[in-house]
């Protein structure tokens, strides 16, 4: 589904190079779900970012679902469609209403008419749980409820892959869980993801894989038990003894 | 709460400083000895235009019917030929079956117009909102260019931008009417209008740069990450949201822009500011004229506030 060759994102500052995804090459099939964990900076967001091409990575090739994105031929809005993101931040629209938000790219991209674009946001917030809000604004809403509002949205698209990047670091403890259900939900159904998260809790339960960054790297791949049972290298046991 | 107790001495020591203030002035004006004429202003923004109606041929008044204070005269040539003309029952100089030669006066006729001030606020009015409307054009394709991937539109819209701030309007409508308008024959209503429009341009292009700039990344981000591509991104994420941040700087250019205008008068555009100088040429009413035409750029840039501030409002509902 996803495949990824010695990808590597380089940012250039002022005088300074950094590599903030270093060489990173792994294999993502259809309908596993595959959590990446590691330290603040370790390139986490920026690999997940080059999957639908937010980043253009310097080296590389990702190929999803035979298509590969270093490729300049490539259709990168094509690829997009088939690529659900989810943002830390939400990043909803704020002067549409969630109903809006849903259907908007599902007109423009999808080319689905008005009708046939709210049944299938009206189906969605139904699944998320939170139908009664289809005419709110996204400020009324909280933010557990926003993103899933924000997952119904990427839904919308019917993509083939779910991009998660950290969906429950900007939300009150409290509302952790609920959005955390409807990835489970998802990931039951036999989506593909690839979830950034420092839930462990979510890795452990929901994973089939596990993969651990540091320094743009992947330092160490495996399942849930092999992590929280015997860690290989030093660097995951010292992260993994901080988080958990 | 304790400070609406306390609002009323500050009331009365703001209307005792704008008494002393129109006081003073009012001394000062007494002291040059100056002759107000107050009465002869209203009749430069309306006045009674009384119009002599001739008869266009050698003929007969076949009938004078009176209705109120106006009279049908109907008059029929050699030929037959039947024409009607209305005239003040006062101002009647015929009487029926009188017979008359081409060019002989039937009567007056008197109609309300408009007068210099308002035509001159008419002008000003049209050529600003024309501008307005080439400078929100303007302002928008440079602003965008601001924030484009490519060099040679980001270095196109800098140099516009950049040539049009740092050189004076009055400057610019110089080189657009001598210069320009001489170049490639254009009337001076265009150089006028053109030479506006590319000034607010230019402020329109900054404001509309830093409206876009001021949307998170996010929201582009989101948009692109469903497939949504950059010029859809454009017109239904990012400028909506950016319109609402920048409506107000946007009406403050638009209301300096009405004001602005006032300059296009030194390449003899009849607007506000050269009827008001053209009237004092004739009445040598100089202090009551030029308060008059400062009076009504005050009226029109408030009213346009006014409305922007009940559309900001009708904006704020997603908020
Ligand atoms: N737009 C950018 N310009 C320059 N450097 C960047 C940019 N984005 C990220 N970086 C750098 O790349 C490195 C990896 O950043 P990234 O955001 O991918 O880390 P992360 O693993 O997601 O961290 P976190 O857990 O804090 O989100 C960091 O050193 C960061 O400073
Ligand atoms: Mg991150």
């Amino acid at each position: 589904m996803i495949k990824a060759e010695n990808v590597v994102k380089l940012f250039h500052g002022y005088g300074t190079t950094v590599r903030a995804v270093d060489g990173v090459s792994t294999e993502v099939e259809r309908g596993e779900v595959v959590v990446v964990i590691g330290p603040s900076g370790s390139g986490k967001s920026t690999f997940l970012r080059c999957i639908n091409g937010l980043e253009v990575f310097s080296e590389g090739h990702i190929i999803i679902d035979g298509v590969d994105l270093a490729d300049k031929k490539t259709n990168i809005n094509k690829v997009r469609m088939e690529v659900g993101m989810v943002f830390q931040q939400f990043n909803l629209f704020p002067h549409k209403t969630v109903l809006e938000n849903l259907t908007l790219a599902q007109r423009r991209v999808r080319k689905r008419s008005k009708k046939v674009a709210e049944e299938k946001a009206r189906a969605l917030l139904e699944k998320v749980g939170i139908p009664e809000k289809a005419g709110e604004y996204p400020s009324r809403l909280s933010g557990g409820q926003q993103q899933r509002v924000a997952i119904a949205r990427a839904l919308a698209m019917e993509p083939k892959v779910m991009l998660f990047d950290e969906p429950t670091s900007a939300l009150d403890p409290e509302m952790v869980g609920e959005v955390l259900d409807v990835m489970k939900q998802l990931a039951g159904e036999g989506m593909t993801m690839v979830v950034v998260t420092h839930e462990m809790g979510f890795a452990r339960e929901v994973a089939d894989r596990v993969l651990f960054m540091d320094e743009g790297k992947i330092v160490e791949v495996g399942t849930p038990e092999h992590f929280f049972t015997e860690p290989r290298e030093e660097r995951t046991k010292l992260f993994l003894k901080q988080v958990l | 709460m304790n400070a609406t107790e306390k609002t009323w001495p500050w009331k009365v020591l703001l209307a005792v400083i704008l008494i002393l203030m129109a006081a003073g002035t009012w001394g000062a004006v007494k002291q040059i000895d100056y002759q107000w004429r107050w009465y002869r202003v209203p009749q430069y923004f309306f006045y009674l235009a009384e119009d002599a109606q001739k008869i266009p041929f050698d003929g007969t008044v076949t009938k004078v019917e009176k209705a109120g204070k106006t009279v049908t005269v109907t008059l029929t040539s050699e030929s037959s030929e039947v024409v009607t003309v209305q005239v003040e029952a006062e101002e009647l100089k015929v009487s029926e079956g009188e017979e008359l030669f081409e060019g002989d006066t039937v009567g007056f006729s008197s109609e309300w117009r408009l007068g210099p001030l308002m035509k001159g606020l008419w002008t000003t009015l049209w050529l600003s909102a024309i501008a307005s409307v080439f400078a929100l054009i303007l302002g928008l394709i440079a602003g965008l260019a601001k924030v484009s991937k490519n060099y040679t539109l980001r270095g196109l819209a800098m140099i516009y931008v950049e040539c049009i701030r740092g050189t004076p309007l009055l400057v610019q409508i110089f080189i657009a009417y001598f210069f320009l308008g001489t170049v490639f024959d254009l009337s001076r209503n265009v150089c006028g209008i053109g030479a506006l429009a590319l000034f607010a341009g230019a402020y329109v292009a900054e404001i509309v740069r830093a409206g876009i700039q001021a949307i998170p990344p996010g929201q582009t981000e989101a948009a692109r990450s469903l497939g949504m591509t950059m010029p859809q991104t454009m017109m239904d994420i990012i400028l909506p949201q950016a319109f609402k941040k920048i409506l107000p700087p946007l009406s403050g250019q638009f209301i300096s822009l009405i004001k602005d205008s006032s300059l296009v008068s030194v390449i003899a555009i009849t607007d506000l500011t050269k009827s008001g100088r053209e009237i004092i040429t004739s009445t040598f009413a100089t202090f009551e004229v030029w308060l008059v035409v400062a009076a009504m750029y005050l009226l029109v840039t408030s009213l346009l506030s006014q409305v922007v501030f009940y559309m900001e409002r009708r904006l704020a509902v997603s908020d």
